[in-house]
C-alpha cells in the first residue's frame, strides 16, 4: 500500500472520528447521550440505520458471494421493506407514545420488570459477543493480507470506536454513521465504475452481464418453491421479513437509531428511507462481485484467493502438486478466456448458443481445478479454512485498483466495521444503565450520575469487545459459534416482543415463564438435534407465542397495563 | 429476584399524529415503499430472464 493510500485511509477514519467528537462535545445530559436529545432528522436516521446493519463483512463477503454464487443473495432482503412499513405503522408509535429509551423498557410497561430484565439480558448476551466479532472479522482478513499485527489491528479499531462512542453517545454514533455511509456509498459507486472501466474495451456492463449469466451468475430472482434452495423469492419475502422485524423492531442497536428522531415523522421517514434504498445498495455490492468475476475472465485469477494460506501450503512438500495444478489452471483460464471472447463476438443465435455452451464447459474445468487445489491445500495445511470467498474482493482491490482508491476502499471496510460496532456498544451501554443499573440498583440516580454511568458502561462493553476480538484468534470457528449463540437467543426475544405487540390478552407472568421454558427448550434442542441453527430463531419465537397462550389460559386474566392501550 | 417498585412511565412525546411532509398520508407513503419493492422484483425478474 502506498503512502497516498495510507493518507486517504487514516485521514478518512480520523476525520470521521474527530467530527463525531466535535459535534457532540456539548452533550451533558443522559437524554442527550442516550437518545441524542431527540433532534435527528430523517436522512441521518436512515443512513445511521443502514450503517448499523452494514458491517465490514458486508463489503468483504458479499462481492465474493456474488463471484461464487451469483446475484441471488439479494432476495434475502425482500422482506425488509415490508418490515419497515410494519415497524413504522405499528411499533414506532408505541415506542414514541411511551417515550422509552430502550426497547426493553417497553416490556416493563407492557408486562412487568422481570420480563424487561430477561429481554435485556438475552439481548446483551448475544449482542455483547457479536460486538467483538464486528471488530475481529475484518481484522483477521485485513491483517493476514496486509501483514498487519492482528492484536494491534483489533486494538486500534476498537480504541477509535470506543473514543467517539464513549465521548458523544448516541448522537456521536448517528453523526459519524452519516459520514461513514457517505464514504461507503461513494466508495462502492467509485469501485463499480473503476472495475467496469478496467474490463476489456469491447466488454461493457451489458456484455459483462451476458458473460456472467452464461455461467449462472445473473440468477437475481428465483420463484421456485424448492426448500433446498436457500435464497428464493419466497424465503426472502417470509424469512427475510421475520428477521428484519426482529432486528429492526426489537434489537436496541437499531431501535436506538430511530428513537433519537426529532419527531415520529423523522423516525418513520428514516426507516422507510432504509426500506427504499437497502435492496438497490445490496444489488450494487453484489454486482461489483459480478464485475470482478467477469474481470477475472480476462485476467488470470489466483487458484485460491487466500494468499497467506496458499503460501503456507506451498511451504510444504505438496508444493509440486500445487505447481502442477497451477499450470493446468493457467491453460484452463486461457481456454475460458477464448470462449468468453467468442461469446462476446457471436453474431447469430446459433453461434451464441455454441459459445455459451463452450464457456460453461471451460468454466466447469476451472471449478474442478479449484476444488482440486483446495483438496491439496487441506492435505498440506489441515487447519486451513477452505472458504476463500471473503478474500476475493479485498485481494482484487489491493492488486488492481489505482493508488488512492485502495485507501478509500479500505476506509469503506473499516468505516463499516466501526459503524456497526459503535451502534452495538452504544446499545449495550444504554441497556446496561437504563434496564439494569438504573432500574434495579440506582433508581434514584440523578442525571449527572446516569450520564457518567452510561459512559462507563459503554467503555466497559468496548473493552469486552476488544478483549473478545483478541481472544477470538485463539479459537477455531468462533464466528459460527457466535452466530449460533445469537440464533439461540434472538428467536425467544422476538417471541416476547410479538406477544407484547400483538397478543394483548397475555400478561407478564405467562410470557416470562414461556420465554424461560422456550429458552431452555432451544438450548436442549441445540445439544440434542442436528438442525440448521437459523431454525432456532423460528422455533424459539413460535414456542414463546404458543406457550404464553397456553400458560395464560390457566392463569388468572392479566391486569391491563398502560402500554396495552398504546 | 424481588420485584422493584414499578417505574412511573415517562410522559408521552407530543408529536404522534403528524402528517407526512409529502403524499398527504402515511398510507400513501407505505404504498410507494411497497410499490418500489414490487418494481425492483419486476426489474430483477427481467434481468434474470434476459441474462441468466
Amino acid at each position: 500500500m502506498t503512502s497516498i493510500d495510507w493518507i486517504v485511509l487514516v485521514g478518512t477514519i480520523a476525520a470521521i472520528a474527530a467530527y463525531g467528537i466535535y459535534k457532540t462535545r456539548n452533550i451533558d445530559t443522559s437524554a442527550g447521550y442516550l437518545k441524542g436529545d431527540g433532534e435527528l432528522r430523517w436522512p441521518t436516521i436512515g443512513l445511521s440505520i443502514m450503517a448499523t446493519q452494514a458491517s465490514a463483512i458486508t463489503f468483504l463477503s458479499v462481492p465474493g458471494q456474488a463471484y461464487e454464487d451469483g446475484m441471488r443473495f439479494v432476495q434475502f432482503y425482500f422482506g425488509l421493506p415490508i418490515a419497515m412499513v410494519i415497524i413504522s405503522a405499528v411499533i414506532v408509535p408505541i415506542y414514541y407514545k411511551l417515550n422509552v429509551f430502550t426497547a426493553y423498557e417497553y416490556l416493563e410497561q407492557r408486562f412487568d420488570p422481570k420480563t424487561r430484565v430477561l429481554g435485556a439480558l438475552l439481548f446483551m448476551t448475544g449482542r455483547g459477543l457479536a460486538a467483538g466479532i464486528s471488530i475481529y472479522a475484518p481484522a483477521i482478513i485485513l491483517s493476514s493480507l496486509m501483514g498487519w499485527d492482528l492484536n494491534a489491528t483489533n486494538l486500534i479499531l476498537g480504541a477509535v470506536v470506543i473514543l467517539y462512542t464513549v465521548s458523544g453517545g448516541s448522537k456521536a454514533v448517528s453523526q459519524t454513521q452519516k459520514q461513514q455511509m457517505i464514504v461507503i456509498m461513494g466508495g462502492i459507486i467509485t469501485a463499480a465504475i473503476v472495475i467496469a472501466y478496467r474490463l476489456p474495451d469491447d466488454v461493457g456492463v451489458t456484455t459483462a452481464a451476458t458473460l456472467a449469466g452464461a455461467v449462472g451468475r445473473m440468477n437475481v430472482i428465483d420463484f421456485s418453491f424448492d426448500p433446498d434452495t436457500r435464497y428464493t423469492f419466497w424465503s426472502g419475502i417470509t424469512g427475510g421479513l421475520f428477521l428484519a422485524l426482529s432486528y429492526f423492531g426489537t434489537d436496541q442497536s437499531q431501535v436506538q437509531r430511530y428513537l433519537g428522531g426529532k419527531s415520529i415523522t423523522e423516525s418513520r421517514l428514516g426507516l422507510l428511507f432504509n426500506g427504499m434504498l437497502k435492496i438497490p445498495m445490496q444489488f450494487l455490492i453484489l454486482f461489483i462481485g459480478i464485475l470482478v468475476f467477469v474481470f477475472f475472465m480476462f485476467e488470470r485469477p489466483p487458484v485460491f484467493f487466500n494468499q497467506p494460506t496458499l503460501d503456507a501450503a506451498y511451504a510444504t512438500e505438496h508444493a509440486p502438486e500445487l505447481q502442477a495444478i497451477e499450470a493446468r489452471w493457467t491453460e484452463a483460464f486461457e481456454a475460458r478466456k477464448q470462449t468468453a471472447l467468442a461469446l462476446t463476438a457471436a453474431e447469430t443465435p446459433a453461434a451464441e448458443a455454441e459459445a455459451r455452451a463452450a464457456l460453461q464447459a471451460a468454466h466447469g474445468r476451472m471449478d474442478a481445478l479449484r476444488d482440486e487445489a483446495k483438496a491439496v491445500i487441506k492435505t498440506a495445511v489441515p487447519t486451513a479454512e477452505l472458504k476463500d470467498s471473503d478474500y476475493i474482493f479485498v485481494s482484487f482491490v489491493l492488486k488492481y485498483l489505482p493508488t488512492g482508491l485502495v485507501g478509500l476502499l479500505l476506509a469503506v471496510i473499516l468505516s463499516a466495521a466501526m459503524s456497526s460496532t459503535a451502534s452495538e456498544l452504544n446499545a449495550l451501554g444504554s441497556t446496561t444503565v437504563v434496564d439494569l443499573y438504573k432500574r434495579l440498583l440506582r433508581p434514584d440516580a440523578d442525571d449527572r450520575h446516569t450520564l457518567r454511568a452510561s459512559k462507563i458502561a459503554t467503555a466497559f462493553w468496548g473493552g469486552v469487545a476488544v478483549a473478545f476480538a483478541t481472544f477470538a484468534a485463539l479459537l477455531d470457528n468462533l464466528i459460527e459459534a457466535v452466530n449460533i449463540l445469537g440464533s439461540i437467543f434472538y428467536g425467544v426475544i422476538l417471541g416476547i416482543f410479538l406477544v407484547a405487540f400483538f397478543v394483548k390478552r397475555v400478561g407478564g407472568t405467562a410470557v416470562f415463564l414461556a420465554a424461560v421454558v422456550a429458552q431452555l427448550g432451544v438450548v436442549a434442542l441445540y445439544f440434542s438435534v442436528d438442525i440448521g441453527y437459523l431454525w432456532f430463531n423460528v422455533i424459539g419465537c413460535v414456542w414463546v407465542i404458543v406457550l404464553s397462550l397456553l400458560i395464560q389460559a390457566v392463569l388468572p386474566r392479566a391486569r391491563p397495563k398502560p402500554a396495552e392501550e398504546a | 429476584m424481588s420485584e422493584p417498585v414499578p417505574e412511573k412511565p415517562a410522559p408521552a412525546r407530543p408529536e404522534l399524529d403528524e402528517t407526512p411532509p409529502l403524499l398527504g398520508s402515511w398510507r400513501n407513503i407505505y404504498v410507494v415503499v411497497l410499490g418500489n419493492l414490487a418494481l425492483l422484483v419486476l426489474i430483477f425478474w427481467l434481468l434474470t430472464r434476459a441474462f441468466n
